[in-house]
């Protein structure tokens, strides 16, 4: 190895610059895949959500409402007929209910508890009794749809926890401690329900950084109705639908979209995200296979009289194997000593923030052990080609040819 | 017969020394592929192609931030916002208004299929700033466009599955249940031509104001597009517009408002980038930078690689070198052979990872993320055509170029640097 000192110290570096910047995307990547994988608690199943667009005045098709009609009566119109359709099994309503739209309608609610004032940040959703079920939602603790739908009844809104990372902080504190109080500045006064709900986040990609505030639909005009179809029924479903006309007095239905679809779509940014850098890391990876089978493939050239003479002397072919890989290892264990060290002044400093932004330190860490497993795994590959040239070496005719 | 001579020596390394020169021009392959699958990437969103074949002279003014005391709101603007902010500029030899923002709509046309396609509001002169390619019918007029006519342009495809084989030159369709009559068809496009695309086009009434935001007339869904002069400076431009920005605080005064200016009109770089929101000023600087790492670590740890097996590669040599030495041949000379030498076999390489990259890119559409893509169901890829320009080309035989000479320098020099005598013996040191 000595003899090779100069290839070895190019061969660290390498190592050592390929590891820190995979473990960078690793990094990245594992963020987003256990968001991805973290519990979804709703159904989606067989699920379809179309768009109720209101017509004001001025707007072309609009009839003005005799005295005492409103969007209301049209919107009971719209149900009584979504709910004819033979393939939907139930109909519902709501607005911005659904995952998977980037719709962020943003409160901040405060409750006073003893002398302080607890404040909550959370997206606003609203969702008839028929959508809950829909969808499945349920409480924190277990509780099921229908005793939500009863809450809603009984008070005006339910709120959801945040993320683990912001789990008993000051900044945000838990929706269980609003159980049971009424909101500052509410006139008439809105009570809090003492059930905590499971999150509905905007994409399976996309962290609970604020709350999710649930309303009572008699608050809001519903913007989007919602349909639970028969397992099976798709194509009848949407047939039937666009044989019929749409449009109820001042509203129409537009956009009939499968959740399925619109998850996809909504999932779309990370998917390219993710492709992108595993693109990344699998020519990270290729690159150091290239550089290890390169090199060592030179080295067994130049060696072959040593590895000749030493298997005359009775050394085995596992011995040439463990030799050359020891070699690549000890290499490999270097730079990963220095990228230990990068790594504990890393994550130890106050760049952290600054090159990880706010992952939890388990990714950094899990993200870390797979690089160095991938690294092993790719620097063996590369050895194994040299090494099974090696081994193959016939002391007599590689001797006799010197 | 120089040139013979190398190509006989690259030859003879090829069945000489197989493993480490194939290892070599699969890592330059490779190094070619990933980079120019970056650059090609990034170029998308800026180079010229149709229907925006005028990228490098389009600017777009695009929201309108406005805020007092008690309240901050920011959007696109209305018409007459924009009139004010854009309209008559020097340097400008065209404005356009259109919808940023593609609207997901339903169509549904002679076939009764209802059609989930992407809807683009603009006005007449968004045909003379976008090159479309008309295949039938017209354009709507700006008569049309104030008049807030239902008329339609829609693309081919839309034409095939709305109508069938019925020509849909003067036939209705609705859009979102209101009828429309399709006046034209255009040639099918790509959606990567991001601010052109729609499935179908229809006016944008300069007159009626259909979403004011916030209470306030001063917001609407207008964007406007400036196609500049040739040679007109953008910084003029932007100065023109900020000038302009002083005249609309003097009207917003009055009512304890002001507008904030962020920086507009942007170019096709920054607008794809999406890095900004209706109420910040756009900063690339981040981006350019990340890029520029980028490159440089795809440029640099393949060289490593690279000149790792080549420094293999002339040890082998190294008796050649020294006979040469011995009978006259210059260091310089040398070092040029090398690099000429390890040019060749970059470009090799660097062929094959372009080729490779062109079937990658317009063969798997998860590559690009479009600024709408979350409301549409389609994935998109460029076609081949425009993976072919001399911008793409010129930019692969640049990093060839700069590969080799990052990767092949310090052996060449090495090599070159060998005492005659020494290398004839073999000795390396």
């Amino acid at each position: 190895m000595r003899s090779e000192w100069r290839s070895n110290v190019w061969l660290v570096i390498e190592l050592l610059l390929v590891s820190m910047i995979l473990w960078y995307v690793d990094c990245k990547v594992y963020h987003t895949v256990s968001l991805y994988n973290s519990e979804k608690d709703f159904d989606l199943t067989d699920v379809y959500v179309a768009e109720i667009t209101y017509l004001s005045e001025g707007q072309p098709g609009y009839s003005p409402y005799d005295d005492g009609y409103s969007y209301w009566n049209d919107i009971s119109l719209m149900l009584n007929q979504m709910r004819e359709n033979p393939y939907a099994e139930t109909v519902g309503t709501g607005k911005n209910s659904m995952p998977y739209t980037f719709s962020y309608q943003g409160q901040t609610l405060y409750a006073m508890e003893g002398s302080d004032t607890l404040e909550y940040y959370g997206n606003s959703r609203m969702m008839d009794a028929n959508t809950i079920r829909i969808i499945g939602l349920e409480g924190a603790n277990g509780e099921t749809s229908e005793q939500i739908i009863q809450e809603l009844d009984n008070f005006n809104l339910l709120l959801s926890n945040y993320d683990d990372k912001w789990k008993n902080s000051e900044e945000r504190p838990d929706a269980t401690r609003f159980k049971g109080k009424i909101l500052m500045n509410s006139d008439p006064p809105l009570g809090i329900s003492n059930i905590v709900l499971n999150p509905i986040r905007r994409s399976d990609f996309e962290p609970m950084t604020a709350g999710m505030i649930l309303w009572s639909e008699k608050y809001f005009y519903p913007d989007e109705v919602i349909f639970k179809v028969k397992h099976g029924k798709d194509l009848d479903f949407s047939e039937w639908v666009s044989s019929h006309d749409m449009k109820f007095g001042n509203i129409y239905i537009s956009r009939l979209q499968s959740m399925e679809s619109r998850r996809e779509s909504a999932n779309r940014s990370d998917n390219v995200f993710i492709t992108r850098n595993l693109i990344n890391s699998a020519f990270l990876l290729a690159l150091i296979f290239l550089g290890i089978l390169g090199s060592f493939w030179f080295r067994v050239q130049e060696r072959v009289p040593e590895i000749a003479i030493r298997k005359a002397m009775g050394a085995r072919r596992m011995q040439v194997l463990r030799r050359l890989l020891s070699e690549a290892f000890i290499l490999l264990g270097i730079a990963l000593v220095a990228l230990a060290g990068v790594a504990c002044w890393l994550l130890n400093s106050q760049h952290y923030e600054t090159v990880f932004g706010n992952r939890p330190e388990k990714t950094v860490y899990g993200s870390l052990l797979i690089t160095v497993v991938a690294m092993a795994l790719i620097v063996l590959a590369g050895v194994c080609f040299p090494a099974r040239r090696a081994m193959k070496i016939n002391p007599v005719t590689a001797l006799k040819e010197q | 017969m120089f040139r013979t001579y190398k190509l006989r020596q690259i030859w003879y390394d090829m069945r000489h020394q197989s493993v480490v020169t194939w290892v070599t021009l699969a890592g330059t392959a490779l190094s070619i592929f990933l980079l120019m699958l970056t650059v090609t990437v990034q170029q998308i969103g800026v180079m010229p192609f149709a229907p925006e074949s005028n990228r490098p002279r389009l600017l777009y003014g695009q929201n309108i931030h406005i805020s007092s005391d008690n309240s901050d709101a920011s959007s696109q603007m209305s018409y007459q916002t924009a009139r004010t902010l854009y309209g008559n500029l020097e340097g400008v030899e065209r404005t356009a208004c259109l919808s940023f923002w593609l609207i997901e709509t339903t169509l549904q046309g002679t076939t009764r299929e209802m059609v989930i396609a992407l809807q683009r509001k603009c006005d007449a002169d968004f045909w003379k700033v976008f090159d479309h390619r008309l295949v039938a019918g017209r354009y709507y007029t700006p008569e049309e466009v104030d008049a807030d006519a239902h008329v339609a342009v829609i693309t081919e495809s839309m034409a095939k599955r709305l109508f069938g084989d019925i020509d849909p030159i003067g036939h209705e369709l609705t859009v979102n249940h209101i009828p429309y009559k399709v006046t034209g068809i255009v040639a099918d496009h790509s959606s990567l031509a991001q601010q052109a695309s729609g499935d179908i086009f229809t006016p944008l009434c300069h007159k009626v104001n259909h979403r004011d935001f916030m209470g306030d007339n001063r917001f609407g869904e207008v964007t406007m597009a400036l196609l500049l002069d040739e040679g007109a400076d953008p910084a003029d431009i932007r100065r023109q517009v900020e000038a302009n920005y002083a005249v609309l605080n003097t009207e917003l005064a009055a009512e304890n408002k002001r507008a904030i200016y962020h920086g507009a009109p942007y170019d096709v770089e920054t607008v794809n980038s999406s890095f900004y929101g209706s109420d910040t000023t756009p900063d690339l600087s981040g981006t350019r930078r990340e890029r520029l790492i980028t490159y440089a670590i795809l440029l640099l740890l393949p060289a490593i690689n690279l000149a790792s097996m080549l420094h293999s590669r002339l040890r082998r040599r190294v008796s050649e070198f020294g006979i040469r030495r011995a009978f006259g041949c210059t260091s310089g000379r040398l070092i040029r052979e090398i690099l000429g030498e390890n040019f060749m076999v970059t470009i090799a390489g660097g062929i094959i990872g372009w080729i490779c990259s062109i079937i990658f890119i317009s063969s798997y559409a998860g590559l690009f993320n479009l600024t709408y893509a979350f409301i549409t169901d389609a994935y998109t890829s460029p076609a081949v055509g425009m993976l072919l320009n001399w911008r793409l080309i010129l930019s692969a035989l640049t990093i060839c170029f700069i590969l080799n000479i990052i990767s092949a320098s310090i052996p060449a020099w090495q090599a070159s640097r060998l005492k005659a005598i020494d290398a004839i013996n073999g000795r390396t040191k």
